[in-house]
């Protein structure tokens, strides 16, 4: 039988190109790791040159990404550390989904970041200490996920935070007192495996966690 | 069948026949030449089958056998050639296959189930001229003793899961003509070795993981016609020394790679080329002038690098260029006439560089073009009058983000073949070229930010493809046309801030598919009618500015997935239906400046993930704030204000954590 010859068409990868925006590849990767059954991401194309006419995607005049808005639509899977790459996002709204896995520490670059709603996902591991550069943050909601380890202290540095509620997950250790913490209601850190506020005073001692 | 006991030679390819292949015909004691291909022949029961010392040529490819190895075959010693491919076979390979058909010289196993590891044995098989094995299961590594099979002149890898280093006893393959182990998860670097194989035409390692240079020792295979490097880890200059003696060579793919440096002049050299793809590297400097020498060249694709400097003058001579793909590098300059004499082109993507000036007249001669995309450049003036009058191919057209100006040319979808259009961020004026309505084939449509001043009632026809279109931010006059509705694949319908008059036809309601709806800032009258209710996907509804009078649908309370409502700045009148209620994907809702009366309903409490803002203000809204609001946990900007509000302030709104403006001014609270 005559050699089935590989003519020059077999190499050519002429796949249809994909930008070089990088905030649209981090966006297309972090859709890799999603299960989307209601196909609310059906609009991300790879291929357009910025996400900017994404559904569920905002962007600033300088199409850069601003805002994410995918609460309640159905998603399952992982988040992933290129997500950190969206250095101008303000609005991270993952709530009300099925994501799983740990919170990647690459979260703490988004420096531009002023609300991260990640609240009744079944997310785990601990909140990253990396989120103490998240300068601009006002609200961070991460309740009702499955959560472990202690608030990192490092989250009191953080002045400009003015809602953060953690409750109904497994964390431990004590709360933090300082700065923004003084202000938080009792009921941001309730269901928990939390020891109560921590003792001004003594070396701090995160006992049993 | 079996008694025909003096038979030679047997060939029955490319029939219909089917079940299981008969034993009988192992007992043809004198078949030397055994063809069974092509067929739907199904396993038998190999172990009824006897010994067939004659066989020597044995076809049983693109059939329907399964299971394991056939095992009678491994008892016809004399077998020069064996194919097996294009089966459903699973399971390992057996050893007795190399250490008893010692005289095989062809073995294709090509695209079935095999799996395991390649048995070091193979090197038995010491006559084999001809290893197929691609598109199976195979792991583990490439065994170095392959490297002893000195009479093998093709080896087909490909599309297996091969780890490890290429062997570097490949390099004393001496006859090896054609070897190709793409698509599989082969690392480290490329063995130098390899440039030992001097009768090499054929070099296929795309897809892998190889890491670190190409080893100057490849300058050897001066014989190579078709090289592919593509989906690597690949990194280093390509080097004159390199590439100098690879004057056979008609296709060169390393794109995907990290590759720096500058294209060498010496690519010249390469006069047969037909395919140079070096995209997606970290090319710099300039595209060398010599370029022009490769006269056969079709395909050139240079993009996603950092290519500077102009592009060469010279290049505009290859006219057998079917496509030239030199988007995102850092290109400066113009394009001059001289593109007109590329009269095959087909492909035409200068995207995202620093190009500037006018596009010459000469575009117009381009008749073969399916694709032209200059976005995301500085280039000013007009598009040539005529361009798509020649070009009843153009299939998708970009010139957005420049500074073009003048109108849209008339002919420019004379063919009616337009998939995809955007123009916009331009200073284009005037109207839209006639044949757009005629152009059923139209998926991407961009105009907006530009200054067109049109009529866009009759502008755009029935496009069953379309899925975006976006006219925003010009002057467009007219009205929008009821059969936009028979548009049923839209899911972007965007005329927002144009001069758009007439009232919102209920045709819109068909588009079931509609997750973007604005129709904001023109002077749209009448009501908004009941049948928006049937967009169950609609998740952004923005009608604001507008001159919209009665009352707000209760059907818009079926719009479940609405995250933006905007209904603001319009003549609208009656209740905020208790209704909106329901929507717990909302975010934000705006319905001030109107003429709306009666209560806040208190079921917009219910809005529990309302986060950017609730404004009621400029209406004439009365009775009291209902203390539910205070459930709104995450909204951020909450305004009632020149309302008609009275009573207090219920003290439950201090639940209002996420608020950070509140404007409560020119009511009657008390």
């Amino acid at each position: 039988m005559a050699p089935i010859s590989l003519i020059l068409s077999f190499f050519l990868f002429i796949s249809p190109a994909l930008s070089t925006n990088s905030e649209g590849n981090a966006l297309h990767a972090l859709r890799s790791r999603f299960k989307d059954p209601t196909n609310v991401l059906q609009s991300w194309d790879p291929t357009l040159v910025n996400p900017c006419t994404w559904f569920h995607v905002t962007c600033d005049s300088n199409n850069h990404v601003i805002r994410l808005d995918l609460g309640n639509s159905n998603i399952s899977g992982t988040l992933g550390p290129e997500l950190g790459q969206l250095q101008h996002l303000q609005y991270l709204e993952l709530y009300m989904n099925d994501i799983s896995g740990k919170i990647p520490k690459e979260l703490g670059n988004l420096k531009s970041l002023v609300s991260m709603d990640m609240y009744q996902n079944k997310l785990e591991g601990e909140i990253p200490k990396s989120f103490a550069n998240l300068k601009s943050l006002k609200f961070l909601r991460l309740n009702n996920n499955k959560l472990t380890g202690s608030i990192p202290r490092e989250l009191t540095t953080l002045s400009d935070l003015k809602v953060f509620d953690v409750s109904n997950n497994g964390l431990c250790g004590t709360i933090p007192v300082d700065g923004p913490f003084r202000s938080f209601p009792m009921e941001s850190f309730e269901n928990n495996k939390l020891n109560g506020p921590e003792l001004q005073g003594l070396v701090p001692y995160d006992f049993g966690c | 069948m079996g008694d025909l006991s003096e038979l030679q030679y047997l060939s029955v390819y490319d029939n219909n026949l089917n079940g299981a292949i008969p034993f009988q015909l192992s007992s043809l004691r004198k078949v030397r030449y055994l063809d069974l291909g092509g067929n739907f022949l199904e396993t038998p029961d190999w172990s009824k089958f006897s010994s067939m010392p004659s066989l020597t040529h044995l076809g049983l490819y693109l059939n329907e056998l399964t299971l394991e190895f056939p095992s009678f075959i491994l008892t016809c010693r004399n077998l020069t050639y064996l194919d097996l491919s294009l089966n459903k076979l699973s399971g390992l390979i057996p050893e007795r296959l190399f250490t008893n058909l010692g005289k095989l010289e062809y073995l294709n196993l090509t695209e079935n189930q095999f799996q395991g590891k390649l048995s070091p044995n193979v090197s038995k098989l010491s006559n084999l001229i001809d290893l197929r094995l691609a598109t199976n299961k195979f792991s583990g590594p490439i065994p170095g003793d392959i490297g002893s099979m000195s009479n093998l002149q093709l080896v087909e890898l490909f599309n297996n899961s091969f780890t490890g280093q290429i062997p570097s006893s490949l390099g004393q393959l001496k006859n090896l003509q054609h070897l190709d182990l793409r698509m599989n998860a082969l690392n480290y670097t490329i063995p130098p070795e390899l440039g030992l194989c001097t009768n090499l035409s054929y070099l296929a390692l795309a897809v892998n993981q190889l890491s670190g240079g190409l080893p100057l020792s490849l300058s050897n295979l001066s014989k190579l016609n078709d090289l592919g490097l593509s989906d690597n880890f690949l990194s280093g200059e390509i080097s004159a020394n390199l590439i100098g003696n690879w004057t056979e060579l008609e296709s060169l793919q390393i794109q995907n790679n990290s590759f720096m440096g500058n294209i060498p002049p010496e690519i010249g050299l390469l006069t047969k080329l037909q395919y140079l793809f070096l995209y997606r590297n970290n090319f710099s400097g300039p595209i060398p002038s010599e370029i022009e020498k490769l006269t056969s060249l079709e395909n050139l694709d240079l993009s996603g690098n950092q290519l500077s400097g102009t592009i060469p003058p010279t290049l505009w001579n290859l006219t057998n260029l079917l496509s030239l793909q030199l988007f995102s590098n850092n290109l400066s300059g113009t394009i001059p006439p001289e593109i007109g004499s590329m009269a095959s082109l087909v492909a035409f993507d200068v995207n995202t560089n620093q190009l500037h000036g006018e596009l010459p007249e000469n575009i117009s001669r381009l008749v073969k073009l399916n694709k032209f995309s200059v976005f995301t450049n500085n280039f000013s003036g007009s598009i040539p009058g005529d361009f798509g009058k020649f070009s009843p191919s153009l299939i998708n057209v970009s010139f957005s983000n420049n500074s073009f100006s003048g109108e849209l040319p008339h002919e420019l979808c004379s063919g009616f073949a337009l998939e995809e259009l955007t123009v916009n961020g331009n200073n284009f004026t005037g109207s839209l070229p006639a044949c757009l309505r005629n152009c059923s084939n139209l998926n991407r449509v961009r105009f907006d930010g530009n200054q067109f001043t049109g009529n866009i009632t009759k502008a755009f026809g029935v496009h069953p493809r379309l899925d975006f279109i976006r006219l925003s931010g010009n002057q467009f006059v007219g009205e929008i046309s009821p059969d936009w509705g028979e548009c049923r694949n839209l899911s972007n319908l965007q005329l927002d801030r144009n001069r758009i008059s007439g009232g919102i036809p209920a045709e819109l309601g068909n588009l079931t598919r509609l997750g973007v709806l604005s129709l904001d800032s023109n002077e749209l009258t009448g009501k908004i009618p009941t049948d928006l209710g049937k967009l169950v996907k609609l998740f952004n509804l923005n009608l604001s500015n507008n001159h919209l009078t009665g009352e707000i649908p209760k059907s818009i309370s079926n719009l479940t997935e609405l995250a933006y409502l905007d209904l603001s700045n319009n003549k609208l009148t009656g209740d905020v239906p208790q209704e909106l209620g329901r929507f717990d994907k909302l975010l934000s809702l705006n319905l001030s400046h109107n003429d709306l009366s009666g209560e806040i309903p208190s079921n917009l409490g219910n809005l529990f993930v309302l986060q950017y803002m609730l404004d009621l203000s400029s209406n004439s809204l009365s009775g009291t704030i209902p203390q539910e609001l205070g459930k709104l946990t995450s909204l951020e900007i909450l305004n009632l204000s020149r309302n008609q509000l009275s009573g207090r302030i219920p003290a439950s709104l201090s639940s209002m954590i996420s608020l950070r403006s509140v404007d409560f001014s020119d009511n009657e609270l008390t």
